[in-house]
């Protein structure tokens, strides 16, 4: 406190202090029932003090979008320019047909394989 | 953003269990206990009226435990003379407008300026328990006698202990000027003091 007269500032602390511990039992009275009537907002509110539903759902779901989307890797490559093969084989109609019958297929091949070699 | 707004938002939306919740009302009350009646007493001296500060006193309470009860603790008493600071001068600035409907006109605007109302408006103080004490009752008045910022930078820095910096977050101005309000409240306290009992010798 070097900004401050030290003999001033005691003195006048003291005097303020005893302001404040010799207040009348009225004041007492009512700084109880004003501190009372303050703490009542506290009991009165609801546990949890939840914003009002909306706000805070969509608040909690934009914190959580927003935090995941920082942590995920970027994609390796855009996806027009993926390889468009295996999209033709699921939207092809003949191909879904070649999927049913991929194990077959499959010994098919092996079976030439074999008929070649021998 | 990421996890320190998480957590935030975590401490923030979960609910306060019933233990959690009347443990957090009895240190606001422990806490409002003690700091209730400095709040009063500086309120007393800047209006010099018993209702009018009880008012202030009220409303400080309230607005505290609506707007900072979830803040930590160490940040409370800061953030409760803020909100008393606050309504001393609301409290003035109606004051204002209240008396420049009622003086004459001929009265300069310069007085009805809020650090000037603390000095038109207020009377000394009855002093009960220190009749006896010419000093105190003196600087009582004294005090009363300031100018509301000078007041207020005045008893936070000496009877609240607080720092310049602190002071001056409670006070919404800079450093500078609580060091400014300082200066000039030491110099009318002296001045009002001098020959009292040499207290300042």
């Amino acid at each position: 406190m070097s900004d401050l007269d030290p003999k001033l500032a005691k003195l006048a602390s003291e005097a303020a202090q005893d302001q404040s511990e010799n207040l009348d039992a009225r004041t007492l009275s009512q700084l109880n029932q004003a501190r009372h009537r303050a703490l009542d907002e506290v009991r009165k509110e609801p546990r949890g003090r939840w914003l009002p539903g909306g706000l805070a759902a969509a608040a909690a779901v934009f914190a959580i979008a927003l935090g995941m989307s920082q942590r995920m890797p970027p994609p390796a490559q855009p996806l027009l320019e993926q390889p468009l093969t295996e999209l033709t084989v699921l939207t092809s109609d003949e191909s879904l047909e070649m999927l049913d019958e991929l194990e077959f297929y499959a010994w098919l091949d092996e079976v030439l394989k074999e008929g070649e070699a021998g | 953003m990421g996890t320190q707004t998480l957590v935030m938002m975590q401490t923030m939306f979960t609910p306060r269990t019933d233990g959690e919740h009347a443990d957090s009302v009895q240190r606001l009350d422990l806490f409002l206990r003690s700091a209730e009646r400095q709040a009063y007493t500086m309120a007393n001296y800047a209006t010099g009226n018993h209702d009018e500060a009880m008012d202030i006193v009220q409303d400080a309470m309230t607005a505290f435990v609506r707007r900072y009860q979830r803040k930590p603790e160490q940040q409370w008493r800061p953030l409760f003379f803020r909100s008393v600071d606050n309504r001393i001068k609301d409290w003035f600035r109606r004051r204002k407008v209240k008396l420049r409907w009622q003086l004459p006109g001929n009265r300069k605007t310069d007085d009805l300026a809020p650090e000037n109302l603390a000095e038109n408006l207020t009377e000394p103080q009855p002093d009960r328990a220190l009749a006896n004490d010419q000093t105190r009752q003196t600087m009582n008045q004294a005090l009363s006698a300031l100018p509301h910022r000078q007041r207020q930078a005045f008893l936070l820095r000496t009877w609240q202990g607080m720092s310049v910096a602190e002071t001056a977050k409670v006070m919404d101005c800079s450093e500078g000027s609580v060091k400014t309000h300082l200066s000039r409240a030491t110099h009318a306290l002296r001045e009002k003091l001098v020959g009292h009992h040499g207290a300042l010798t």
